[in-house]
């Protein structure tokens, strides 16, 4: 864009940054084999629990943090974490919403999460994870009726230790990387999905992420099962307080599909980005994979990443079984001093697989964007399919959009198309627009709105109108 | 080929084969170790010179190097064969040097046996306006590696590599590495491979682009397209574009991996064509796309003759 | 309607090299009034059109713009076409993912704002784009898909004639708005040009060719060469144009 559009407007700021005055049950700061057994002991962890996490935290010492994504930040000193915060409940665990505390209701409110009415209403079935801990679920006797298991975590590993210890890491081992290591020794909460065979899930399942606490790590673990010929359509979100220093976020999600079932996780990221400066923020660092275990199953992972001072995530599909599918839709934005190393692996090994890979990469201000992909087609997988296309689009000077595919094929049946352009906002489509009456920044968000259209798509509709808005308010200031 | 010929044997020049009196007189020639070849300024060699390698047994070690002063021009075919089916190996660094506005069309045909291991790094420095047609043709060896690196460093050099790599033995393996770096504005790269690959043979590719932040307007392309004929070939693409500039023209990559198509093939045969020569029909399409586009008319020819013999089944 | 008195502009490349393009350009544009400036390719035509709707890297080095007595030379593109101008390009853009439909109501509410109009809702939008596409002559699924995208160039021309049509400009200038476009289209894009024309409205039409004027008949021809208007007349001159060819006319200029 030439200089005559840079225009600075005054930036928005970040809507989500309060910080809720809260009680919390909250650890001494440190990583120890001590603290991780307080924190199995404090959640009534089953034996094979704490031993599968000690094992995880033996294998973290032996790892040092990964250095190959394009990616700058100081050392992270994982003594000065706190692996435990909770908010104070007078009961061990809440049975209603009546029982949650009220300040945490208003909170949700504020996040325009719908817990109460507005969730049957929306048709969302809602868990919240304020900072480390599960704090309600909302309709869940709607989806016992199904059989539909939706809860915390926690609760899964206390009602079905039976479905955890048979797929807890099964798709994620603590062994695949530093992060995943560290989140299987410390991991505190997070969702639970079991979808029974044959179980269309009635309604959108959803949860709310919210680090609250200072110097608080949130290592969360979301376990999804969609048994044989079931379905379901699951959305994330997240938001933190603003603060001076980096908070950690280590998620670990794992995703099973059976036979004919259908996974669509939706994720919408809006972790606080830190200031215009580069201060503060959070630092997302998330294994997210899903396994295609029977034939003819679905994973589909789309993502929206505006938020996060560093985003380093690579949702994945393991497509295992026979003419099973793989997605992978991402817009990911990042603006003043945000660095995003973002993608997917897409790894066929079932015959006739399938995988589609749509990535929008905006850069603004002065952020980094990296989008890194594999595509592997293993010997077995014949007549596998991938298509790729991976866009970026540039909005200033001095920002960086880079593009780090690898295609390894060992098969010859394999069809592998890959398309990528990087490329700043036209000038014909800005001064077209500008012809009819729209306003540079008006021009600029219609235009990047139609560049991330293919991802928006895929987006269940609140979700979509949602992802626009955020969008716009994250692109504030960039135009120039 | 009306070409100035110089034959090197086992890395030693052979004045008596080469045809030094044809070269203009003001081009520095020296043959120690290779070659090195130096064009003065405003110096336009009409002739091609034909580097020819040939190995007889002996490990080798080249070190060579063209200098092109502002506003030369030049054409070179370097070309690397063996006359035995021993083992050996090829170890070759060049050196590209380009003054203001310098030209130079420059294929180098890799022929070697089917033993063989060739090595090649080549260093690419292009001031302003200058531009290297460079186009690769990998026939031979078991193992290649190719490195090039090039910086453009000034306003408006051109930088174009086109690539055809045939793979057709058990093992054999080419790894292509290939980094450009934009450091000025106005600058053009491009990297466009074609790959045959049967047997269970194995490619690697791995493009890189940089746009520094000061390197405004330039267009950067990157394509791959891999014919895979055996189920056991392998092929792994890395297509990097790393931009930190922001008023560029474009920077695209593409890559493709797939197989013959099975509808050409089948219409072929419905036409009487058997099967064999159907194959190597469509194979042929694929790479005559590649070698149309080059520029310069002799070097095209030379390579179309090349590649159509070689890619006999 | 609009003014425009002794116009000297220049076009510069990215290479921040200039090039004069016209050479002092002076035209009276009453209201109702279809002027037609005719031209061989490169004689500044589509530079007229560009400086007027204030495209970057087109700058006027001399002279004054005024439509409806406003200074457009100091206006932003959006705000000239607030002011009530409108440019149907010779290439229309596509904007793709940008829904048609979507686009135009932005840039309706977008004029009516700054007309201190209030904004159309949906309804009341859909009402009146479904009104202007049958006059149009165009398909309603054209609204849905992205602006331009995958048209073709008959459609791309029809689709501006639509946007034209809903945002009723003061003036329309319409660049090569025949160019590449079979017997029937180019009926149709004049049916909308048309329909369009009354006693407040201007239109310029940009045109290499004669054929567009035998079904939007202008008042006034201006014959533009080399960056000057060397000839004004009646809707005459263009089929003696038409006649006689350009090269007349360049030679005047160049002896």
């Amino acid at each position: 864009m030439s200089n005559q559009y840079i225009k600075q407007v005054v930036n928005q700021q970040y809507p989500y940054g309060f910080v809720t005055d809260i009680e919390t049950d909250t650890f001494a700061p440190g990583l120890s084999p001590h603290v991780i057994s307080q924190i199995s002991k404090r959640k009534n962890e089953p034996e094979f629990m704490l031993a599968w996490r000690l094992r995880a935290y033996e294998h973290w010492l032996t790892l040092t943090p990964p250095k190959w994504a394009h990616l700058q930040y100081p050392e992270i000193d994982y003594q000065k974490i706190i692996y435990y915060s909770a908010p104070k409940v007078k009961k061990p665990g809440p049975n209603s919403l009546e029982e949650v505390d009220p300040t945490l209701i208003e909170t949700y409110n504020k996040l325009g999460i719908p817990l109460h009415e507005q969730a049957r209403l929306a048709g969302v079935a809602v868990d919240a994870v304020f900072d480390s801990v599960s704090v309600a679920t909302t309709f869940k006797e709607k989806l016992a009726e199904k059989g539909v298991i939706f809860c915390s975590f926690s609760e899964a590993v206390k009602n079905h230790p039976e479905l955890i210890e048979k797929y807890l890491g099964t798709v994620v081992s603590f062994r695949d990387n530093f992060f995943a290591a560290l989140n299987a020794a410390v991991f505190t909460d997070g969702s639970f999905v079991y979808i029974p065979k044959g179980v269309r899930c009635p309604m959108e399942l959803s949860t709310y992420f919210r680090i609250n606490a200072a110097n608080t790590g949130q290592f969360e673990r979301t376990l999804i099962i969609a048994d044989e010929d079931s379905h379901v359509s699951y959305l994330e979100g997240c938001t933190a307080p603003m603060r001076d220093e980096n908070q950690l976020h280590a998620a670990v999600v794992e995703l099973v599909a059976l036979q004919k079932a259908e996974i669509k996780y939706s994720t919408v990221q809006n972790w606080y980005p830190g200031d215009a400066e580069g201060r503060g923020g959070i630092f997302n660092f998330v294994t997210k994979r899903g396994a295609c275990r029977g034939k003819q199953s679905k994973i589909s992972w789309t993502q929206i990443e505006t938020g996060s001072a560093i985003t380093w995530k690579y949702p994945s599909v393991i497509l295992q079984g026979d003419d099973s599918v793989g997605e992978f839709y991402s817009v990911a934005l990042t603006n003043h001093r945000q660095q995003a190393d973002t993608g997917t692996k897409m790894i066929h090994i079932g015959k006739n697989t399938r995988s589609t890979i749509i990535s929008k990469g905006i850069s603004a201000g002065f952020g980094q964007n990296t989008y890194r992909g594999l595509v592997r087609v293993a010997p077995t997988a014949l007549h596998a399919r991938n298509y790729t296309q991976c866009d970026s689009l540039l909005l200033s000077k001095t920002c960086g959009a880079h593009t780090f595919p690898e295609i390894d094929v060992k098969n010859k049946t394999a069809h592998i198309e890959h398309e990528a352009a990087t490329s700043r906002i036209s000038e014909d489509q800005l001064f077209y627009c500008r012809q009819r009456g729209l306003t540079v920044e008006n021009a600029v968000s219609m235009i990047v709105n139609g560049f991330c259209k293919q991802v928006f798509n895929e987006l269940p509709m609140e979700f979509a109108v949602e992802a626009q808005k955020l969008l716009e308010v994250s692109l504030e200031g960039s135009v120039g | 080929m009306n070409a100035i010929r110089l034959i090197f044997i086992d890395a030693v020049f052979n004045e008596a084969l080469s045809q030094l009196q044809l070269l203009p007189e003001n081009v520095e020639l020296n043959t120690e170790n290779g070659f090195s070849l130096q064009v003065p300024a405003n110096t336009k060699i009409a002739d091609p010179i034909y580097v020819y390698f040939l190995n007889k047994g002996k490990n080798t070690v080249l070190k060579n190097k063209i200098i092109l002063a502002e506003n030369s021009e030049l054409t070179l075919i370097e070309e690397y064969h063996a006359d035995h089916l021993d083992k050996y190996i090829t170890d070759v660094s060049m050196v590209l040097q380009f003054g203001k506005n310098a030209l130079l069309h420059y294929a180098k045909v890799q022929n070697e046996n089917k033993k063989a291991t060739h090595q090649y790094s080549m260093q690419v420095t292009q001031l302003t306006g200058s531009s290297l047609y460079l186009f690769l043709t990998d026939l031979g060896s078991h193992i290649a590696k190719i490195q090039i690196q090039v910086n453009l460093s000034e306003r408006d050099a051109i930088f174009d590599v086109k690539g055809l790599y045939f793979l057709n033995e058990d093992n054999q393996y080419i790894d292509n590495n290939i980094q450009v770096k934009h450091d000025a504005p106005f600058s053009v790269s491009g990297m466009s491979f074609k790959g045959v690959l049967d047997k269970k043979s194995r490619a690697v590719f791995f493009g890189k682009v940089i746009v520094e932040q000061k390197a405004e307007h330039i267009s950067a392309n990157q394509s791959n397209h891999n014919l895979l004929l055996s189920s056991q070939a392998e092929i792994n693409i890395k297509p990097h574009l790393e931009v930190y500039a922001n008023e560029i023209k474009c920077c695209r990559h593409g890559a493709t991996v797939g197989q013959l198509d099975k509808e050409a093939l089948f219409y072929l045969r419905s036409r009487g064509i058997e099967e064999k020569m159907a194959l190597q029909l469509l194979i042929e399409g694929f790479t005559a796309d590649m070698t149309n586009q080059i520029v310069n008319p002799m070097i095209r020819s030379y390579i179309e003759k090349k590649v159509v013999s070689h890619a006999k089944l | 309607m609009l003014t425009i008195r002794n116009l000297h502009a220049s076009i510069q490349d990215e290479k921040q090299n200039t090039k004069p393009i016209l050479h002092g350009i002076n035209l009276d544009i009453q209201p109702g009034e279809v002027h037609a400036i005719m031209g061989p390719n490169g004689s500044g035509k589509s530079t007229l059109a560009n400086v007027l709707a204030g495209r970057d890297h087109y700058q006027a080095t001399m002279g004054e713009i005024f439509l409806q007595g406003e200074n457009l030379l100091t206006l932003l593109p959006e705000q000239r076409a607030a002011a009530g101008l409108f440019l149907a390009f010779q290439y229309p853009v596509e904007i793709p993912g940008v829904n048609n439909m979507y686009f135009l109501k932005a840039a309706v509410n977008s004029l009516r704002k700054h007309r201190h109009l209030p904004e159309l809702d949906a309804m009341d939008f859909l009402t009146l784009i479904k009104a202007k596409i049958k006059e149009a002559k165009m398909d309603e699924k054209f609204l849905h898909r992205a602006v331009n995208e995958g048209f073709s160039g008959g459609e791309k021309k029809r689709n501006e004639i639509l946007q034209m049509l809903m945002l009723e400009p003061a003036l329309a200038i319409l660049d090569e708005a025949d160019s590449g476009l079979d017997i029937d289209a180019l009926q149709r894009v004049a049916e909308g040009v048309n329909s369009l024309r009354n006693s407040k409205r201007s239109i310029i039409l940009i045109t290499h060719y004669q054929r567009l004027l035998n079904y939007i008949i202008p008042d006034v021809v201006h014959v533009m060469i080399k960056g000057k208007i060397v000839k004004s007349g009646g809707k005459e001159l263009a089929l003696e144009l038409e006649e006689k060819g350009y090269s007349e006319f360049i030679n005047q200029v160049t002896a």
